[in-house]
């Protein structure tokens, strides 16, 4: 059993409705994707994690009338690193630049919500993000664990 | 996902929460969970059968813990799994929702008076 080789980019793509109801086709699509992939099952999870919040975001905040919206997944594997590209056609939304909520002092302070990009850029090993055509593109990195040293 | 309570000394309810705590899973448990909150005072969350953790479950402990903390009461987090416990610490909230790995240690700390009313 070994990960794919760098340069493979096998990848696959996913697209969804902004609601809630969608949350667990995208997390049973990341978890095929991950098996398919013979990826280990810790990433599997941290992916599973940070989809769901990336998609989350979208659905709560991206659109302010009712209509239902398409959002892109796509994951591919290239040079020791899996990449989950999200793309919607809601408001600009840059997640990189973005205050992540800060951490609560106590349990009367601080607000209850907004953890989502906190937990993404810790999983993350980098965020890239894009405007194009009225779109938000954007791409998450995740470092595939290396070789084991002996 | 499913809600358990069973109850132990010293007043403490041991709420076994099992599967994943996401959008879907917090609509399952969110009403049962604000009942025995609003109606209990020392609450032990279960978390070892907890495999998934997204922030939308973080708002629902802290939201809980709030409450129950305004009337005087206590939450701590039992035994989360790693990825589970990663999280919480990232966002910080060990610091205010302590986590035990130890029963006994859990309920002792329950037990003990609350700090700062």
């Amino acid at each position: 059993m070994r990960a794919p080789l760098i340069g493979e980019g096998p990848s696959e793509s996913l697209i969804v409705r902004n609601e809630r109801s969608e949350l667990s086709r995208v997390s049973g699509w990341v978890h095929a994707w991950v098996r398919r992939h013979r990826l280990p099952s810790k990433l599997a999870q941290i992916l599973d994690l940070c989809t769901a919040e990336v998609v989350t975001n979208i659905i709560s905040y991206a659109y302010d009338d009712n209509a239902a919206h398409p959002i892109s997944l796509k994951l591919s594997i290239d040079e020791g690193r899996v990449s989950l590209e999200v793309e919607d056609e809601g408001k600009p939304f840059d997640s990189g630049q973005v205050a992540a909520q800060p951490s609560p002092l106590s349990l009367e302070e601080g607000r209850i919500g907004g953890w989502g990009l906190r937990i993404l850029r810790h999983f993350a090993s980098d965020l890239r993000y894009r405007r194009v055509d009225s779109r938000n593109q954007l791409t998450v990195f995740f470092q595939l664990p290396g070789p084991t040293p002996h | 996902m499913d809600l358990e309570v069973q109850q132990l000394d010293g007043g403490i309810d041991r709420i076994k929460l099992a599967g994943r705590l996401d959008s879907a899973g917090v609509q399952e448990i969110d009403h049962r969970l604000s009942a025995l909150t609003a109606a209990r005072q020392a609450i032990l969350v279960d978390l070892s059968q907890v495999p998934f953790l997204a922030s939308i479950g973080i708002r629902i402990l802290l939201t809980n813990a709030r409450v129950l903390r305004q009337h005087g009461g206590k939450m701590a987090l039992l035994s989360p799994q790693s990825l589970v416990e990663e999280v919480l610490k990232v966002t910080g909230i060990e610091s205010i929702i302590p986590i035990f790995h130890d029963l006994d240690a859990a309920s002792a700390a329950l037990k003990a008076p609350a700090v700062g009313g």
